[in-house]
Formats: structure tokens, C-alpha cells, sequence
């Protein structure tokens, strides 16, 4: 069935669709003909120039001795801003409203990725960031098991400060977190199986964007883990 | 602090001998496995025998850092100088040649090879954006107490006259002192950490563990007798942040396990600082001070500067080196010409 929306690129902001991660870049709109919007993504060329982005890029150390029968694997975590420069894709909204969520995903994810191919940016990757895995309670085991232990006890709810922050509070944050090489092993069972995990709202997007070609580029969201996408900006092209 | 009265001056500090190996197999068997280097292992004691017997043998010049001295404790029965000059009683009362500890001396930590240890380091964290500040406690996997003098492998009876643990650890003090051109100035000693009830190491448990999936025990016999250094050169290189740690672990850090209170207040009276470095296995406390600015260093003088006062003395020579205890008035003539001296009981400002 042909689908009943079209795509509107427009500069505003629909205040429907959480925050552009950064200024700039321009807006996608997911419509009926009648004007009632789907979803929504907001497209950026160049990330990383109103404010440092900070992520973890999850790696691998081998603790190896072969003559001791001894051979371990284990996940890292660095801080780093190993996005910057990188085209960005953010604000992903999809209506309660849409029938076919799905299709509305992928839409906006096609006409999205030819934008930024044609760019005029030194990207040579588009990220899209998703929130991380939280429990029944809405607790982030992530924060809970790593990132609320580099701050003063009781000084910050996460939600509060993400609200009046808004994107720019894991930059700040970012200023508070380790600089050092992490092993995972020392996170909590919880929090390592909440690496790279996106939040169960988040899946209808994930499923998109993995159709789109984006894959696992193995980093995660400093505030909670989310996992960090990337697709090649220039397969674009080839999708038109 | 030691009461002089009972002072037992025939107590005597000697290097170790061949013929020691059945009593110190006994004091190895006493000492349990708190004291790393001084494991109940027949062979292995005879081996720091014959070591000991060569360090004390080789001349200055040639001299390569390797070098581990053993000292034992023997009561020796004769009271030497007892009792002259000060009219008080001396003797241990104990059986005379009865070893009733020993310590040692590694010429150089890590000869060979690297002295692991972790330094304690704290970062503090800002954002002004947050209105936040945090400091944090992270431990440092390092080297640098690689090429320290170690004193090691300290253990006396049970019951021992206190002031024969000061002889023991204390007159190492002034053979380091005597002999300067055969150690570092650095002077560190390693303490056993805390277990908990069972036995096991939390420090361990939470950092080792995750690497070798084993008891500290284990991975060291797997280890077949390779250095500590083998096994931490397995461990994470990168910093500890402490407060991810469980909170026992945290809790273990720089906590000494009660068999080695005694020798580590000696070296903390000493001026020893126990802050900095913790043992990267069971997260004891490390003590490290500079030869010169020890107390017992600090005041050491020829013994008749000293000798309104019990002492504690020694010969001169590395050949036949000789420590006692030595009562006020006592010239010790036993002890050579000249013994060099430093009061049993340290004034608070030396």
C-alpha cells in the first residue's frame, strides 16, 4: 500500500520531537496531506562544533598467558569524542498517531541519509544515538553502576538535569566522567549487560536504522549507555 | 613503650647460618602465609640461606643488587654486659640458641625484573555547568619503588619480649645505614593486607579475580614460582577508580591484617609513610621512607655518646655482624670497637 505521508524539510523545530542534539542542520517532518505529523528527525552534517561530545567507545583487552592456560577477553569502555566531525542524526520522534510506524521510520531515515550524502562535510560517518536500556522503574542500571559513582552523592537526578540541560548535559557530564580506561568487569552485572542496549521505547528506530544500514559502531551514550549507530555518509548515494 | 628493666640483652641479632635451616623452617612454619617471603618450604628456605650466606660473603665491589640478607633472633643465654651500670635485671629467660624470629633485607626490589605496586592518586572532576566537583580515589599500577631496598620476611614468636621486636627490625636499620654503598637510599617494606573471615582477600576478589578467575594462592602456584611480577603484568594496566570497587574492597585498601601490626608500627615510629603504596594483591599497605630521615638512623651514634641510655647496637663490619640490646652504662665490648648505638626508646622529636 502506497503510504499516506510525504516529507517536509523545514528549520523549525516540531515541539512534538525531542531536541536537536546540536543548532544547525534542519528538521525532517513525517506528514499526512493533511498536515498531521508522524515523525520526525533532525539532520546535522558536522557534529561536535557547539559543544564537545563525549561518548565511550567500547573495546577489547586480551589478558592472555598461554603457558598458564590463562586467556581473558574483556570489554573496555574510553572516554572520548570520537564523534566529532561525524554527521549526526537526532531528534527521532515517531506519533503514537502512525500506522505504520515502521514505514514512517524508514522514510524519513531514506530521505535523511541522501541529505546528508549530497553535504558539504568532512563526515565520513552519519551516527544516530538512542537512549539507553532502562528498568520497570525507569532507572538506567548504566548510571546506577558507573556513572553516578564519579559524582557527589545525591547531587543530581539524572532526569532533572537532562530536563533543564537539555543535549548539552552529557556534555557537562562528560566533564565529570573518567578519562582512564574502564574495564567493564568492574561495572556492576547490570550495568555491563546495559552497554550498548537501547531503551525498549527505542526499538521501532533501531530496527530502522539497522534496515537503513547503520550498524553497531561500539560506542555508547556516556549518561546511559545507549548504543551509538553509524551508517557510511556516502551510501546515500547509492539509495536514491 | 620497652620498659628497661627487664631489658634482654642476650638476645643477639646474627646473620642467618647453615645450620639454622631446621629452626627457621619452624619459624617459617609459625609465621603462616601472611608473610610472602617467608613460606614453609624447605628448599626454598635453604636456597635464602645460601643467598644470605653469599650476600653477606660478597665484597662492595661486587655487589649487583641482587642480594637478599637474613638476619635471625637467637637468645644467646650469656646476658652480655648485662645488668652493668644500670643495676637493672636483664635475660630473656629464654632457652639459650632458640630462634625466635628473623628479617631480612633485599638488596634491591624487583632486581631483574619490576616491583609492582599500586599509588594511590586522586583526580578531581569539575563541571562549572553542573555546579559539581568530585574528587575521586584512583590506584595507579606502577614501578616505582623498583630498585628500593626492601625489608622483608619479618617474624617473631609470639610472646617475645617487646623490645627484641625492636632489635629485630631495627638493627636492619643501622646495617643499611653502615653499608650504604649496598643500597638505595628508598628503604620499603610490604605488609600483609586484610582477609576477611574466611580467609579470603576482598582487595583480590574484586580486582584479581576478574583476571585470573582463582584465589591469589592459586594464581601464584600456577604461576610455578615465577615473580608476583609475572602475574601482575596479567593485571589491568590502566588506573583502579576506586569507588567502582565493592565496598569491601575499598574498605581492604591500605588495611594491614593484624599478624603485621607489630612491625609496621616499628616502622611507622620510624617515620615510615604507609599512604602512598598498597601491595597490588591483597591491597596491604606499603611503607616506604628515605634511609637518612629514619629515627633510629637519625640518632644512631657510636655507643658511648649513647650510653646513659639502653640501646640497641651493632658491630661495624658486614663480616660477622652482630645486634643486641644493650643496657645504660653497658660499653659492650662484644661488639667490637666503636659499636654504632641508637636509643631503644626513640625521642618523639628525633
Amino acid at each position: 500500500m502506497k503510504p499516506t505521508f510525504h516529507i517536509v524539510q523545514t528549520t523549525v523545530a516540531p515541539p512534538e520531537a525531542p531536541p536537536a542534539h546540536e543548532p544547525g542542520g534542519w528538521w525532517l517532518r513525517a506528514q499526512t496531506p493533511d498536515g498531521r505529523l508522524l515523525g520526525t528527525l533532525h539532520g546535522l552534517p558536522e557534529q561536535g562544533r557547539s559543544r564537545a561530545r563525549c561518548s565511550f567507545h567500547f573495546g577489547r583487552v586480551v589478558h592472555s598467558a598461554p603457558e598458564l592456560g590463562l586467556y581473558q577477553v574483556q570489554t573496555t569502555l574510553q572516554l572520548g569524542h570520537d564523534a566529532t566531525g561525524e554527521a549526526e542524526l537526532s531528534g527521532l520522534f515517531l506519533s503514537a498517531a502512525a500506522e505504520a510506524p515502521e514505514a514512517v521510520a524508514d522514510a524519513l531515515l531514506q530521505a535523511a541519509l541522501a541529505r546528508l550524502a549530497d553535504a558539504d562535510t568532512p563526515a565520513s560517518w552519519v551516527i544516530a544515538e538512542l537512549p539507553g536500556w532502562r528498568d520497570t522503574a525507569g532507572c538506567s542500571p548504566f548510571w546506577d553502576g558507573l556513572v553516578r559513582h564519579f559524582l557527589p552523592p545525591g547531587s543530581l537526578d539524572a532526569a532533572d538535569a537532562a530536563q533543564r540541560h537539555g543535549p548539552a548535559f552529557s556534555s557537562h557530564l562528560g566533564e565529570m566522567l573518567p578519562r582512564e580506561l574502564i574495564h567493564a568487569a568492574f561495572l556492576s552485572p547490570a550495568a555491563q549487560q546495559a552497554l550498548g542496549r537501547c531503551a525498549d521505547s527505542h526499538t521501532t528506530w533501531l530496527a530502522a536504522l539497522q534496515r537503513a544500514g547503520f550498524a553497531d559502531w561500539r560506542h555508547g551514550r556516556i549518561e546511559d549507555g545507549g548504543p551509538l549507530l553509524a551508517a557510511p555518509r556516502r551510501a546515500g548515494e547509492r539509495r536514491r | 613503650m620497652t620498659p628497661t628493666h627487664t631489658l634482654p640483652t642476650d638476645l643477639l641479632l646474627r646473620p642467618v647460618a647453615a645450620d639454622d635451616l631446621d629452626a627457621l623452617q619452624g619459624l617459617a612454619a609459625a609465621a603462616g602465609p601472611g608473610i610472602g617471603s617467608l613460606r614453609e618450604d624447605r628448599i626454598g628456605l635453604g636456597r635464602r640461606i645460601e643467598e644470605s650466606l653469599q650476600a653477606f660473603a660478597t665484597e662492595d665491589e661486587d655487589t649487583s643488587g641482587e642480594e637478599r640478607y637474613l638476619f635471625v633472633l637467637q637468645a644467646s643465654g650469656s646476658g652480655s654486659g648485662s645488668g652493668s651500670g644500670s643495676g637493672s635485671e636483664s635475660g630473656s629467660g629464654l632457652a639459650p640458641g632458640r630462634l625466635l624470629g628473623c628479617a631480612g633485607i633485599a638488596a634491591r626490589s624487583g632486581y631483574g625484573s619490576r616491583f609492582y605496586s599500586y599509588r594511590n592518586e586522586f583526580i578531581v572532576a569539575s563541571s562549572a555547568a553542573l555546579g559539581l566537583t568530585q574528587r575521586t580515589h584512583t590506584l595507579h599500577l606502577c614501578h616505582d619503588l623498583t630498585g628500593s631496598s626492601l625489608l622483608t620476611s619479618f617474624y617473631i614468636v609470639p610472646g617475645a619480649p617487646a623490645a627484641a621486636a625492636q632489635l629485630l627490625s631495627r638493627a636492619r636499620l643501622l646495617f643499611l645505614a653502615l653499608h650504604p654503598q649496598r643500597f638505595s637510599d628508598r628503604i620499603v617494606a610490604e605488609f600483609p593486607g586484610l582477609l576477611d573471615a574466611d580467609g579470603a582477600s576482598p582487595f583480590w576478589d574484586a580486582i584479581g579475580r576478574r583476571f585470573f578467575g582463582m584465589d591469589y594462592p592459586q594464581a601464584e602456584a600456577l604461576a610455578g614460582g615465577r615473580s608476583k611480577a609475572f602475574i601482575a603484568h596479567l593485571m589491568p594496566q590502566s588506573p583502579l577508580y576506586v569507588p567502582l570497587l565493592p565496598e569491601a574492597a575499598q574498605s581492604a585498601i591500605g588495611q594491614l591484617h593484624p599478624d603485621g601490626e607489630l612491625p609496621f608500627q616499628i616502622l611507622i615510629d620510624e617515620g615510615f609513610d604507609a599512604d602512598s603504596y598498597i601491595d597490588i594483591f591483597d591491597g596491604g599497605p606499603t611503607a616506604e621512607g628515605r634511609l637518612q630521615a629514619l629515627a633510629s638512623v637519625r640518632a644512631a651514634r657510636p655507643l658511648a655518646q649513647l650510653a646513659a641510655q639502653p640501646n640497641l647496637a651493632c658491630t661495624r663490619h658486614r663480616a660477622g655482624f652482630r645486634a643486641r640490646l644493650v643496657a645504660a652504662g653497658d660499653a659492650a665490648a662484644d661488639l667490637g670497637p666503636q659499636p654504632l648505638a641508637t636509643p631503644l626508646q626513640l625521642p618523639e622529636s628525633v
